[in-house]
């Protein structure tokens, strides 16, 4: 499955980022791809106004407080629970840069 | 990175903020399938200022398809 990595300052009201955002999710849809939405509450909240419009389809948060675990969700936009966790930022493993994931 | 480090998923960026494929993405797909993942995923980092995100989109997973990738459903 794809991922859509909704993160960072984007120009523009929420109205439009929330629209510009159904058209990525339409797309994947027509083309039969199954997707999810990479974000954080401090992400989602400014850039869609914490919106709950696409309800809850996969979650993949980012909180960087090295735990292994979903104990610290809190509930946001559509979501109360999470399918992935980002709980590590950049850190090298064999050489190669990645993040650390939980599920 | 392989098994042995414990790691089973791998999730891989495909497309890039700045408003294109990521050159990287396809081989990285590869190797990490190679390597021993048990799933492999990818994730878009769209373009805003670009618009068009059902062309991000499509572009992608022309790209996926062209290098005949394999992700998990």
């Amino acid at each position: 499955m794809i991922w859509f990595d909704i993160e960072g300052s984007w120009a523009g009201t929420p109205a439009s980022h929330i629209a510009f955002i159904h058209g990525l999710i339409n797309q994947a849809t027509d083309m039969g791809v199954r997707w999810g939405i990479y974000t954080s509450r401090s992400q989602w909240g400014p850039i869609t106004d914490n919106t709950s419009e696409f309800g809850a389809p996969a979650l993949w948060y980012a909180h960087y407080d090295n735990s292994p675990s979903f104990s610290d969700f809190v509930p946001f936009g559509g979501w109360a629970h999470p399918s992935i966790k980002q709980f590590m930022g950049t850190s090298t493993v064999c050489g190669v840069g990645i993040d650390k994931n939980f599920y | 990175m392989t098994l042995g480090n414990s790691y089973s998923f791998a999730i891989v960026r495909v497309y890039e903020e700045i408003g294109q494929v990521d050159p990287n993405g396809a081989q990285t797909i590869k190797n990490a399938w190679a390597g021993g993942m048990a799933h492999v995923d990818g994730y878009i980092f769209p373009c805003l200022r670009c618009g068009n995100p059902a062309q991000q989109v499509s572009h992608d997973e022309q790209t996926i398809s062209n290098e005949n990738l394999l992700l998990s459903l």
